[in-house]
């Protein structure tokens, strides 16, 4: 069978390009969910201590950015951004579309961390005068970003195989060098498999380390946590 | 600003697609579920550590650890060299199957795994052996339990679906594509989609909440005496 | 002798929950099980159909080895599950939580072990469930399911249950023990008709008026072992043992 003739020396040859690629993928993900954060702060914390007309305006983008499939952010970024003008190069194309999406899920993350943190914290900053704004960015926000940490790895993992959409657009990661050397050299087994190993390491070495903050978490200094990462890392991104 | 005698007006050509969408969405879902359910009770039948649990977790490993895209590609050049000479409605149902179902050997565990081990007891006391118990004890109520979870999975499968463009299956996102490379109107397409992609989601949201608490009812797990119940 | 129980020990980690158990019990006989809580008596009846495997020690049911058996060699070959399942058949178990079928209603909750493990026709076995479940005083009760049960009704369709599979002995496991105190007497009512009716019982409980009732035998254990044997009549009246008199000086 083919499966059995691997072409070593080929896939030898294309290890180079795929760990390169490799290291576009993480630095495209990373920033997205970086920047995501950026926005996903403030909305989280709208979406805690708002209005409830603006509550219900958050959770519609939310609603919505997860409503529809990430193709069609990219898709639209690819299209939208040139036609106001906007001239980007396709990797930081990438990453506005990466933002979008890790943003959705990232204003869940803030607003459960957020959440949780015990009632009482926020009530006895408001009884010592201190105004919602104050509140938030003061004492509820610095333990909030502790918290955020193990879902936010896990976050990261999710953008890094949203980011191998980008490959219908052309952003140089890992998924479009594969595809690029499937159609040159006309292989499909060699290139496919160390496309596949190196998504599974990076996507494991998140999910473990996730989880070993997680677990962190617990021992430092009884955060009652319930299981805060492990109920957001059940949106998952395919 | 917005085209909206275009919008409309595309909607009939995205008539056939959005079947394929949901056709590709529903068969995959069911295949997925067999597969999953089967492979769940398999896992949670077999001994700590044995062959069949650890090519179990690989699987799930596998599937879970790698982005759709690379799952389809998978699929789009692995079936023909194996000798499968099939549609690409039919690869992307392959491939979505096999996603789904290792997502969901994790939900049928969870929900197995909900059914107590009183009633697994009670089951073993009266003679039944470990797949009778199974059969007749503990799937009819995890199928039960596991319905909720598997709206949701049918939206991510929704969404997965959109992935299959790639191939060139013609559903949904791809006669998007279709419509702006000819049109070049590519936010009312991308707004129509959005909207289409968006109402199947939240109607099956919806769905989900609406048989979680027809569901809920049941299994309230108190007697009217306020007593716990297994 | 229906049941013989010989050197029975049980460790869980090394600590010790059962050391040296060694009774019999006759066919008809109804023994109670009495101790503090700890005092290993559950941990005892659940190992008579071994959903604990003892450490040590064998138990027999009318000739029959439970959990395995000795080959020629006088060695002990473990029982497969499909072996245990049937000796399983001639054991019923009532458990303190009953643990009814939640997705069954309370006729086929009786119905399914004939049924299923017995390989009875549907007919036989819902003609079977109607009449148990009659006898328990629950016969207008077929077609409600555990949820819309009370705690003394979901014990007395648990009790139906196994009797459906004609058991030679049936294990009671504190089975008023979840119940709201108005609820145990029905319970205990049942149990009483079955004592009379002949029925061997082995009985894990706290209701000492029952007990004094119903029990020809009451065993007390204390910390894993049997500690004082007698006689209903006798173990009430006159206890030997200081830890049975301590014991009973709370109770009564």
């Amino acid at each position: 069978m083919v499966l059995i003739a691997l072409d070593l020396k080929f896939m030898w040859q294309i290890v180079p390009d795929i760990l390169q690629a490799s290291l576009i993928t993480i630095e495209i993900s990373t920033l997205a969910v970086l920047f995501g954060i950026v926005t996903g702060l403030p909305l989280g914390g709208l979406r805690v201590l708002g209005s409830p007309f603006i509550k219900v305006m958050i959770q519609g983008f939310v609603d919505f950015v997860r409503g529809v499939p990430p193709l069609l952010h990219i898709a639209f970024i690819y299209f939208a951004l040139p036609n106001f003008g906007i001239r980007l190069d396709e990797f930081w194309t990438g990453v506005v579309a990466l933002t979008i999406i890790a943003a959705g899920y990232e204003v869940e993350i803030v607003r459960a961390a957020i959440e949780s943190i015990d009632r009482g914290q926020s009530e006895a900053a408001l009884s010592i005068g201190m105004d919602q704004r104050t509140t938030l960015t003061q004492i509820l926000l610095p333990q909030a970003l502790k918290r955020m940490l193990p879902a936010l790895t896990n976050e990261l993992a999710n953008v890094i195989k949203a980011s191998s959409l980008l490959s219908v657009i052309s952003v140089n990661e890992l998924m479009k060098v594969g595809n690029a050397l499937i159609f040159e050299h006309f292989v499909f087994a060699e290139v496919l498999i160390q496309v596949a190993i190196m998504y599974l390491v990076i996507i494991s070495f998140l999910v473990w380390l996730s989880a070993y903050l997680e677990a962190q978490m617990f021992s430092f200094g009884g955060l009652q946590q319930s299981g805060l990462g492990a109920h957001i890392s059940n949106q998952n991104i395919r | 600003m917005l085209d909206t005698r275009f919008m409309i007006e595309i909607f009939p050509r995205l008539w056939h697609p959005f079947w394929v969408t949901i056709g590709v969405s529903m068969i995959s879902l069911l295949l997925g579920t067999s597969l999953g359910a089967s492979l769940g009770m398999l896992w949670v039948m077999s001994p700590f550590r044995s062959p069949i649990r650890i090519l179990l977790n690989a699987y799930v490993w596998v599937v879970r650890g790698t982005p759709i895209i690379v799952q389809i590609y998978i699929a789009f050049f692995l079936l023909p060299k194996i000798g499968l000479k099939l549609s690409v409605f039919w690869v992307g149902v392959i491939a979505l199957t096999f996603n789904s179902a290792g997502y969901q050997i994790e939900i049928v565990r969870a929900a197995i795994a909900s059914i107590s081990r009183g009633q697994q007891e009670a089951a073993a006391s009266i003679g039944m052996t470990d797949w009778m118990t199974m059969i007749y004890v503990v799937l009819p109520q995890a199928l039960r339990r596991m319905i909720p979870p598997l709206t949701n999975e049918l939206s991510n499968l929704v969404k997965a679906s959109s992935v299959l463009s790639v191939i060139s299956l013609f559903e949904l996102m791809k006669a998007g594509d279709a419509i702006i490379a000819a049109s070049f109107k590519f936010a009312e397409v991308l707004l129509v989609l959005s909207i289409l992609y968006f109402t199947i989601i939240q109607l099956l949201s919806w769905g989900a909440k609406y048989l979680e608490q027809a569901l809920s009812l049941q299994q309230t797990n108190l007697s009217p005496a306020g007593q716990p119940l297994t | 002798m229906l049941l013989k129980v010989e050197n029975l020990y049980k460790n869980y980690n090394q600590v010790p929950a059962l050391i040296d158990i060694n009774l019999e019990v006759k066919l008809g006989e109804h023994l109670v099980l009495l101790g503090a809580s700890g005092s290993g008596k559950s941990t005892l009846l659940r190992c008579l159909n071994w959903l604990e495997v003892p450490t040590k020690g064998t138990v027999c049911l009318d000739g029959q080895f439970i959990g395995g058996q000795f080959n020629s060699e006088e060695q002990w070959v473990p029982d497969s599950p499909p072996k245990l399942a049937k000796k399983r058949r001639e054991i019923g178990m009532v458990f303190q939580g009953f643990h009814l079928f939640a997705h069954l209603n309370a006729l086929d909750n009786i119905a399914i072990g004939p049924q299923k493990v017995l390989k009875k026709s549907k007919a036989t076995c819902r003609e079977l469930a109607r009449y148990l479940l009659d006898k328990v005083h629950l016969k207008d009760h077929a077609d409600k399911y555990p949820w819309q049960l009370s705690g003394g009704e979901q014990q007395r369709v648990a009790i139906a249950r196994a009797l459906a599979m004609n058991p030679k002995l049936i294990l009671f496991d504190e089975p008023t023990s979840a119940l709201d105190p108005r609820l145990t007497h029905e319970v205990l009512r049942v149990m009483q008709e079955l004592a009379e009716e002949g029925m061997t019982m082995i009985v894990v409980t706290h209701e000492i008026r029952f007990a004094q009732q119903v029990a020809d035998t009451v065993i007390f254990m204390d910390h894993g072992k049997i500690v004082e044997r007698s006689s209903a009549a006798q173990f009430f009246t006159r206890p030997q043992h200081q830890k049975t008199q301590e014991f009973l000086s709370y109770v009564l």
